[in-house]
Parts: C-alpha cells; structure tokens; sequence
C-alpha cells in the first residue's frame, strides 16, 4: 500500500477514536462508527482505484460515487424504519384497519436495496482486496 | 478468491428486495383509493361523486390490483424469462398505475369542486375536517403520480448497464417521495375519518404523535 494511503487510514482511525470515546449518547457513538465504516470503505475503494489503474484496466468502480449513495441509503432506511413504526402503531391503535396496506407497503421498503448492493459490493472489495493488497 | 468462486451471495434476496421496493406504492395506492369512499360518505356527498360511491372503490382496488400484479410478475418475468418482455409488462403495470391514479385525481377534484358549488349540510360544518383529508389525497397521489414516472423513465430507458451510481440515484428519488407520502398520512391520519363516520373511537392527534379517544354526537 502507498504509504500515503496508510497514513490517512492511521489519522482517520485516530480522529474518529476521539468521537467514539465524547460522553454523548449511545446514538452519537453508532453513528460515528457508521461513518468510520463509510470512512475505511471509500479509503479501500481509493486504493483499488489505484492499483487498478497501475494495471491500465479500471474495473469500473468510481469510488467517489459511492461513498454518498450508502450514507443515502443508510439514513433512508432509518426514516422509514420509523415512519413504518409510526403507522403501524397507529393502526393498531384506532382500528383504521383500512390503512393496512400503506402499513404493509411502508414495511416494504425496508431494508432498501440500495443498501443490499452496497453491503455485497463492500464485502467483494474487502475480499478483493485481501488479494490485490499484498505488494 | 476470484470473483468466479463469490458463492449465490445476494442476487435472491435483491431481486425480491427491489421488487417489493416497485410494488410498494400499489399498496399505499390501495389504501389511498378507499379513503376516498369514506370522505364522501362523511360528507355525505354520494350524490355529488363522479362515480357511485359503491362502485367507486371496488373499480379503483380491482385496477389497483390489475397494476400490482402485472408489476410484480414483470419483476419476475425479468429474473426468470426474458429481459424485455419482463421490462414491457412491468411498463404495463405503470402505466395502469398512473392511468388509475389520474383518474382518481380528477374524481377527487372534481368531487371537491362539486361540494364547493353546491355544499351538504356536513361540509360546511365547522367539526368536520374533510378539506384536509382530500387535500392529503391529493397531495400523496400527485406524489405517487411522479414516482410513476420516474419508473417509466427508468424502465423504459436503456438500463442493461451495471450503472450502480445512477441506479441508486434513482431508488433514492423514487423512496424520497414514498416517504412523504407516508409522512403526510401520518399527520392527517384518517382514523378521524373513521371516528367521525362512527366506525372507531381513537384518532391520531398532535401530528401524529398522539391519540385521542373522540366521542361523536349522533
């Protein structure tokens, strides 16, 4: 790996260590540790990018592109998520029983898949990656 | 490990993932179709709907229906058949989607333009909220509407390309205004619709934090 590359990774571990150990609720806690996770994701991403172009073959994966479609995704699912609760307490609370299929298309878009191919791409690269890597 | 040796990892599950993500707003479109009844029924206004308020439901739902079950075995047409003919039926289903959905907004407008001119004695009484239920109406079926449109836009263009950017782009847009939708009926739920037609006691108050136990006089 460039040594460029690992000294980004070192600061952005270090920095998002601070983050993680502010007294604050447990909800600041997950969601840094879901940006440290985009973090190291687009980091690796990078570092294909450029291994790739060494080998004068981009295999199509624009890293720059990704990073913001699953911060999307990821807070996507969570606003649904809870609307979805909302309604069906709603629901089940004044009887409204002609409001079940909202209720049951409401629970449909959850989990979104915009996430599913995020999560598989991330897995494939991680893999990937365990390969190309070691130079 | 080559990309040959990634095992059955997650096309199942996507595929079904994004094809209830295409049929969800049928199903908010279902629900949406029969509040629709039921605000007339307040107001009593059956006189004064585009269409008999008996039939107007059932004709909604069935092509509500007709729309959900093509998209959905369009979606599977894809996966299992032949791309195109997968494509062309799913096309189908959103176009009989947005044809329903016009069709119940110019009802709905036309039946507020109706009770306008010539006002029942419980339209304009001041403890019935109908405005604000049709105007959810409208405002999720304009919602609903657009979304349609995306869709056709991005089945009927050219998407045989892995172009995951731009795809999720999309789903976020088209998700975007789902959620809206869902957030609108939230705050003006029709459970007072229902409780002021008699056939509840609780409704949703406070935005839709809140409920409330509402005792109609007859």
């Amino acid at each position: 790996m460039p040594p460029s590359h690992s000294i980004e990774l070192e600061n952005l571990a270090g920095r998002s260590e601070s983050i993680l150990m502010k007294p604050g609720s447990a909800v600041l806690n997950s969601l840094a540790s879901i940006l440290l996770q985009l973090s190291y994701t687009r980091l690796r991403l990078q570092s294909i990018n450029c291994i790739a172009m060494a080998d004068t073959t981009n295999h199509g994966w624009k890293a720059y592109e990704y990073y913001p479609s699953m911060a999307a995704a990821v807070i996507f699912v969570l606003l649904f998520v809870v609307v979805t609760l909302l309604h069906t307490y709603h629901l089940i609370r004044t009887r409204t029983w002609f409001f079940i299929p909202l209720v049951l298309g409401g629970w449909c878009m959850h989990p979104s898949p915009t996430l599913l191919p995020c999560l598989y791409i991330h897995t494939y690269i991680l893999t990937c990656q365990s390969n190309s890597l070691d130079i | 490990m080559s990309a040959k040796q990634s095992p059955d990892w997650t096309i199942g599950p996507y595929v079904m993932q994004s094809t209830l993500l295409l049929v969800a707003p049928a199903l908010f479109a279902a629900s949406i179709y029969m509040e629709l009844g039921r605000i007339v029924c307040l107001v009593k206004g059956q006189a004064l709907s585009l269409i008999r308020v008996n039939w107007m439901t059932k004709i909604f739902v069935a092509g509500d229906v007709l729309s959900f079950l093509m998209q959905a075995s369009g979606a599977g047409i894809m996966v299992k058949g032949s791309q195109s003919t997968g494509k062309g039926v799913i096309l189908g289903g959103l176009f009989v989607q947005i044809f329903f959905f016009g069709f119940f907004l110019l009802s709905a407008v036309i039946f507020q333009r109706r009770i306008g001119s010539r006002p029942t004695a419980q339209s304009v009484d001041a403890y019935i909220p109908w405005r604000k239920h049709l105007f959810a109406l409208h405002a999720s079926s304009v919602l609903i509407l657009v979304r349609s449109v995306f869709r056709v836009a991005e089945y009927a263009g050219d998407t045989d390309g892995v172009l995951m950017s731009s795809e999720a782009f999309i789903y976020i847009f088209d998700g975007l205004l789902m959620f809206f939708v869902m957030v609108i009926f939230v705050v003006v739920h029709p459970s007072e619709v229902n409780c002021l037609l008699g056939k509840g006691t609780y409704m949703t108050v406070r935005g839709g934090l809140g409920v409330n136990e509402m005792n109609v006089p007859v």
